[in-house]
């Protein structure tokens, strides 16, 4: 759930939404997050975790597409 | 021509001026009725390119608390304090907060010398000094010099004329008076006309500091550095600020039983058209004129000026000289003039709608600010009845004008009258 929490902070950083309302499943049009808000939302999670996602992001719609973006640049364990 | 095509009257119903210390519109001209100056010594920069300079600089904003962390993730510092000035005005003038379509008969004219500089010297502070390689993505709607004009524009779903006007020193002067033309000329029933700007950067700082212009001044004296028409007076302090007028036409205003806080009578504007930054009084005669002229009033129904008046020694000099000229020597030693930057200096593209807010409050209330610290006056600025020491009370005062001379040559001149004629 860490790629979770990391959107959840990103969100409370750049917008008015409560970020306790943040689930997997949320649409992130129907959070208020629209694709300019988007654009800051990764910015500062590239920052935050120290990557460069580049222009191959797409367009997540939910929630959990961008975890599974964020996924794969997580420190794995062991 | 039919009724409906005539000419429109213009008038103020809301008006704002954000000064750092603090108090509503009202606060921030009573201090400056007693000549208390908002003037401190600002520290800037750091140990490599800094020093000290006298100021008008506001304490850290909780913007976030006031508009939203989205707007203040997506603004610049001018726009935020654009959208507090408008947002004081607004609720002065009792209209709703817009909830359905952008109104296409409303729009904004905005002014600002600088608008989103302190977002490009950021950047370049991050790249050349903190060794970062990327911007946030916010970054050009940050520093877009129409995003103050544009942020209005939202919030308040004004539909119509959204413009920016970057005229130096005239900038929100300039953005008042094409914001009246606009209501004048019926293409528009209501404007949001004003100007902000935060001109402390250290590029911007050391930019005048270059031209010998900023008045010096240590701890103790730094209040009282900014010193109209003073034969002492070594130059300008630069100031933030930001201040709003809510303009509508008559038959709009008094359909909705709005306040009418008074009447923007005229516009008057021309270009020097000769030197890039010594004035010409011949040009500011030409713009006096001009709104005289527009307002249909005579030189002598004029009760107040607020001048430009910045404290250069040429500036002070030509603009008295100016006035003498376009009122003639017998009207003009009997033409009450002050030039408050003495106490809120010069927010360089904000500055002509304080001095325009400050010059309806004066009108209003019947209470002229003085120009503060003016304890000797400069043989080259006598020939006008300069307002000095303390307010002065004209309870019968029916009109009044505002000065703006920018660099470059651009001259706006404002007239106002009493709402009650």
């Amino acid at each position: 759930m860490q790629a979770l929490e990391l959107i959840r902070t990103g969100i409370a950083e750049n917008t008015d939404i409560d970020p306790a309302t943040v689930t997997p499943s949320s649409r992130l049009d129907e959070l208020g997050v629209d694709s300019f808000t988007l654009l800051e939302l990764i910015f500062t999670l590239e920052e935050q975790m120290e990557i460069e996602l580049g222009s191959d992001v797409g367009t997540p719609e939910t929630v959990q597409d961008l975890i599974d973006i964020l996924q794969p640049h997580l420190p794995t364990n062991g | 021509m039919a009724e409906s095509r005539r000419q429109a009257r213009v008038v103020v119903t809301g008006l704002s001026i954000l000064d750092p210390l603090g108090g509503d519109t009202n606060a921030v001209f009573e201090r400056a009725v007693a000549g208390q100056s908002s003037v401190r010594l600002f520290p800037y920069g750091d140990e490599a390119i800094g020093g000290s300079t006298p100021a008008v600089h506001f304490d850290p904003i909780d913007f976030e608390a006031r508009l939203g962390k989205a707007t203040c993730r997506s603004t610049d510092p001018f726009a935020r304090l654009a959208l507090l000035a408008t947002e004081e005005a607004w609720q002065q003038t009792r209209l709703a907060r817009p909830t359905k379509e952008p109104d296409p008969r409303a729009g904004v004219h905005w002014g600002t010398a600088l608008g989103g500089i302190n977002t490009f010297e950021s950047g370049y502070r991050a790249f050349w000094k903190e060794g970062r390689k990327r911007l946030s993505p916010m970054s050009v709607v940050m520093g877009m010099n129409n995003a103050a004009a544009s942020q209005i524009g939202i919030r308040y779903g004004l539909g119509g004329r959204s413009v920016t006007h970057s005229v130096a020193c005239a900038s929100a002067a300039i953005a008042i008076g094409e914001a009246y033309e606009r209501i004048r000329d019926r293409e528009m029933d209501l404007m949001v006309a004003g100007g902000s700007d935060l001109p402390l950067g250290v590029g911007v700082l050391r930019a005048w500091d270059a031209m010998h212009m900023l008045a010096p001044g240590d701890e103790s004296s730094a209040h009282r550095a900014c010193l109209p028409f003073h034969p002492d007076r070594r130059g300008l302090v630069l100031a933030e600020g930001a201040a709003c007028l809510v303009l509508e036409s008559l038959e709009h205003a008094q359909r909705r039983g709005a306040p009418i806080l008074a009447e923007l009578a005229g516009y008057g504007a021309s270009n020097d058209a000769n030197h890039v930054v010594r004035p010409d009084h011949r040009g500011q005669v030409r713009a006096i004129r001009a709104a005289l002229a527009d307002a249909e009033l005579a030189p002598d129904a004029v009760g107040y000026i607020n001048a430009h008046g910045t404290a250069t020694t040429e500036g002070d000099a030509i603009e008295v000289r100016a006035i003498r000229e376009a009122f003639g020597d017998r009207c003009a030693e009997r033409l009450p003039v002050s030039a408050t930057k003495a106490v809120h200096g010069h927010a360089m593209g904000a500055t002509g709608a304080i001095e325009a807010a400050l010059t309806v409050l004066a009108l209003q209330q019947g209470k002229l600010p003085p120009t503060a610290h003016l304890d000797r006056l400069d043989s080259t600025c006598e020939g006008v009845d300069h307002v000095r020491g303390t307010a002065r009370e004209v309870p019968d005062i029916r009109a009044a004008l505002s000065n703006s001379f920018a660099f470059g040559g651009t001259n706006a001149v404002l007239a106002f009258t009493h709402p009650d004629g």
